[in-house]
């Protein structure tokens, strides 16, 4: 046992001395040419691209637009108001006898001073009538089916900040005749929308913000003020509160110009308003890098043509489906873009620089296929706005610059 | 329970003294094993000649058999390493071997032990460069960490066949693994491939001792491999360690590119024959006084192994083809008296050594000699011995990595018992 013990205590004590002797870690410098992850680079000269249209895609923005000038009409706006205010308390909750519905006011909100005089003729409801913000257009709608109850022309509230400086601009409507409709519980299948139609000599385009703008409370919103009376014992309360429901749903219908199908684009467009997406392909194959090689930058460099006025914006997403594009015109867009693969660029220097980093690595990976990408304007962007990107490939630089490092 | 503690304090810190530890040899290929044995330590190399005990030696099977007691021993070295040519310093401890060895009625022997057969500790940092992309100016810097190594499990066997001859045989089971991280520092990022490389192989030793009535005895031993060393390996995708944790993380937690879950699994493949070593050697030692003896010996070792297109990336971009190497020492045993002296119960070892290696890709040579020194104590009834060694030397590389001057302190730690010996009834 003895012997067994000092098995133990007398390593014990030489580890004890081993580590007490200067014990030191620096690396040794040498020449490491000889191992991996060494930097290259590849070009890409060959990138190929089409244009084609389809009807706008600009449910998601952040404004409503109304008016026309000599390229767009936008004819009228849909929306359709929440079952549920912001406030936790649904429409419901006036039927309570102890709630005494004052008035109830629609709204629309803009932040133009210039919009002192009314450009909204009109404004329609409708409890049938819906429709899908984000597919819907003015070639699917069709809201002469259906009858609107004309509701009247909305007035003009310029609010102002305390220091009298210009703050926003309210369209309001008295819809307080819609009480019994819009607190209807029997009806399951009630929907609250909105035909907003412009006035015929707006010559300009204008906008008000959509329910996509912030938090949505300054879109299209209908604000119930009323009164609750409260009975306790021998006390009788009465407040005056009010009770906002803001949209669900927002869309400015504006009818495109539709290109003839013969049209072949002299350039690469990319506009929402008028249903611009080009569609790009690049050599590239997972077998034109090394295998297990580390993608460190790969930008997508495309040129502007023409003069891109506030920034601009082009998402670019990567294509799952290989189609050839037959024709320039599609009322329902054929491609579709790959969510976890998307680059966004901004205008800068007269050009936009896409990365394909994430892409790149997954085609190599074998993640993913080359099919190319497609280029559609952001939501941010103006819709009215066309960008034309170089598509000269003889005698422009767009081009795919890729950094990469072998294994 | 305080048994345990300790064990546990003890495996600790050798796992800590091997992952951060390195000599420049590490660095080259799979063979070159480091010393053992503090009495071999000390007499400059000597290791099948009689240097542990009056005829025995602690690596020599063929020798075990005239030890007269069971013996259960563990080294550990102290290396230290001092580079010229970059101003480094490196330390490293580690356990030299722990091993049991049985006489049996002084006609057999069996051991068997645990062994560290290669560090392949080694950390490279790379020359800061240049590359230009797109007219981009991008600075770059490589390294590579390597950490583990091969160890080997061991069983002698040992054979007394006539009065002055015996043989043994020793088979060397190698096993161990090695992490090898190469970074590339761009611009800040690193970018890190990952490799894992996992050993096996068996190798074989066969030994003589002569062992005659006169004071001139001779040794000699062979080594080649039974089963040559192979690995099999997991190579992981490289990745941008954004968040520079040093690991891939998962893209839930970090922004590592590619995602984890974009990476395929890593690549496993099984490399053959990457060492497969051949070595012999012969000693003589002459007893030119009762007690005092004198070895020389010579080895030649040489790598049979297939080194081409290896996944594992060799740290200094080469490996030791072979080396020869020449051994002097000189023992002083502790004589064999019923009431020794104080002083007598010490040994006394000396010795020099030089070894020139050769490198297979460059076929420079590099040259390492060294002289040592050694202390053992023995004690109690069953020569319950403790030995002490010191080593300075110095290796010469070619000129880009200069010398490297080590010094070496072993300390070893011997129990005996007594096994196999008919005791006197009382």
């Amino acid at each position: 046992m003895r012997k067994l013990r000092g098995m133990f205590y007398l390593p014990m004590s030489a580890i004890v001395l081993s580590l007490s002797w200067q014990c030191a870690e620096n690396t040794i410098d040498n020449d490491l040419t000889h191992v991996g992850l060494n930097l290259d680079t590849l070009t890409v000269y060959s990138v190929n691209g089409s244009s084609y249209q389809t009807p706008p895609e600009i449910g998601s923005l952040k404004y409503l637009y109304y008016g026309s000038d000599s390229t767009y009409n936008i004819d009228y706006n849909l929306f359709t108001i929440k079952d549920r205010a912001t406030n936790g308390q649904y429409w419901s909750t006036f039927l309570d006898s102890n709630i005494h519905v004052d008035s109830i006011s629609l709204l629309l909100t803009a932040n133009d001073s210039s919009q002192s005089i009314d450009f909204i003729s009109g404004i329609g409801f409708s409890p049938e009538f819906s429709f899908e913000e984000y597919t819907d257009n003015y070639t699917t709608l069709d809201t002469s089916l259906m009858e609107w109850t004309q509701l009247g022309s909305p007035v003009i509230e310029v609010l102002n900040d305390t220091s009298s400086f210009y703050e926003q601009t309210n369209y309001k409507l008295d819809i307080s005749q819609l009480t019994t409709t819009l607190t209807d519980t029997t009806d399951s299948t009630l929907v609250r929308s909105f035909k907003m139609i412009t006035s015929s000599s707006v010559d300009s385009i204008y906008r008000s913000y959509s329910r996509n703008y912030s938090n949505g409370i300054l879109g299209p919103r209908i604000i119930v003020y009323y009164t609750l009376i409260t009975t306790t014992d021998d006390t009788t309360t009465v407040d005056t509160l009010e009770s906002t429901f803001i949209s669900e749903g927002d869309l400015s219908v504006l009818a495109g110009e539709q290109e003839n199908d013969l049209v072949s684009y002299p350039e690469w467009l990319v506009g929402s308003g008028a249903g611009y997406k080009s569609l790009m392909a690049f050599d590239f194959d997972s077998l034109d890098l090394p295998e297990k090689s580390l993608i460190r930058s790969a930008n997508l460099y495309c040129y502007a043509s023409n003069s891109v006025v506030g920034g601009y914006n082009i998402n670019a997403y990567a294509i799952n489906i290989d189609t050839t594009i037959v024709g320039q015109w599609f009322s329902d867009d054929p491609f579709t873009g790959n969510a976890s693969f998307i680059s966004s660029a901004s205008y800068v220097n007269d050009m936009f620089k896409f990365s394909m980093k994430n892409f790149l690595q997954n085609i190599t990976l074998g993640n993913v296929s080359n099919y190319g990408i497609i280029l559609k304007s952001n939501d941010s962007n103006d819709p009215f706005i066309t960008v034309e990107l170089d598509s000269d490939i003889q005698n422009n630089d767009t081009r795919l610059e890729i950094l990469y490092e072998t294994p | 329970m305080k048994r345990l503690n300790i064990i546990l304090v003890f495996f600790i810190l050798n796992i800590n003294s091997l992952l951060f530890s390195q000599s420049l040899l590490n660095g080259f290929g799979f063979g070159n094993s480091p010393s053992h044995s503090a009495s071999i330590v000390g007499t400059g190399g000597i290791s099948i000649s009689p240097t542990f005990q009056l005829n025995a030696s602690t690596n020599n099977p063929a020798s075990w058999m005239n030890l007269k007691y069971t013996r259960l021993n563990i080294s550990y070295l102290n290396d230290q390493s001092m580079y010229d040519s970059f101003n480094g310093m490196n330390g490293q401890t580690m356990i030299g071997v722990g091993q049991m060895i049985v006489p049996i009625k002084d006609k057999y022997s069996l051991g068997l032990g645990l062994m560290p057969y290669k560090n392949q500790s080694i950390s490279i940092l790379g020359d800061e460069s240049t590359f230009i992309a797109f007219g981009d100016t991008i600075s770059t810097q490589k390294s590579l960490n390597n950490y583990g190594g091969i160890n080997s499990i061991f069983v002698g066997f040992g054979a007394a066949i006539h009065s002055s001859h015996n043989i043994g045989t020793k088979f060397h089971f190698l096993f161990g693994s090695t992490r090898q991280s190469l970074k590339n520092n761009v611009e800040g990022i690193l970018t890190i491939a990952n490799g894992r490389f996992n050993y096996s192989g068996i190798l074989m030793d066969f030994y003589y001792s002569s062992n005659f009535e006169s004071p001139i005895n001779f040794s000699s031993m062979i080594q080649v491999a039974y089963n040559p060393l192979s690995y099999t390996s997991k190579l992981y995708h490289p990745f941008d360690d954004t968040n520079q944790s040093g690991y891939h993380d998962s893209e839930i937690y970090s922004m590592d590119f590619p995602y984890q879950s974009d990476i395929p699994t890593a690549t496993e493949g099984r490399t053959e024959n990457v060492h497969s070593p051949f070595k012999y050697q012969f000693g003589l030692n002459w007893k030119f006084k009762d007690n005092v003896s004198i070895s020389g010996e010579y080895s030649s070792w040489e790598e049979k192994g297939v080194l081409s297109n290896l996944s594992y990336i060799l740290p200094l971009n080469d490996y030791i083809m072979k080396s020869n190497e020449i051994s002097l020492g000189i023992v002083r045993f502790t004589p064999n008296l019923l009431a020794p002296k104080f002083l007598d119960k010490f040994q006394l070892r000396s010795g020099v050594n030089i070894i020139n290696y050769t490198l297979a890709v460059d076929n420079s040579p590099v040259s390492d000699t060294s002289i040592s020194f050694g202390l053992g104590f023995k004690f109690k009834a069953t020569q319950n011995q403790i030995d002490i060694a010191y080593r300075t030397g110095n290796r010469n590389y070619k000129e880009s990595l200069g010398s490297e001057y080590y010094q070496q302190v072993m300390a070893e730690f011997t129990l005996g018992d007594i096994w196999f010996v008919k005791r006197r009834s009382r």
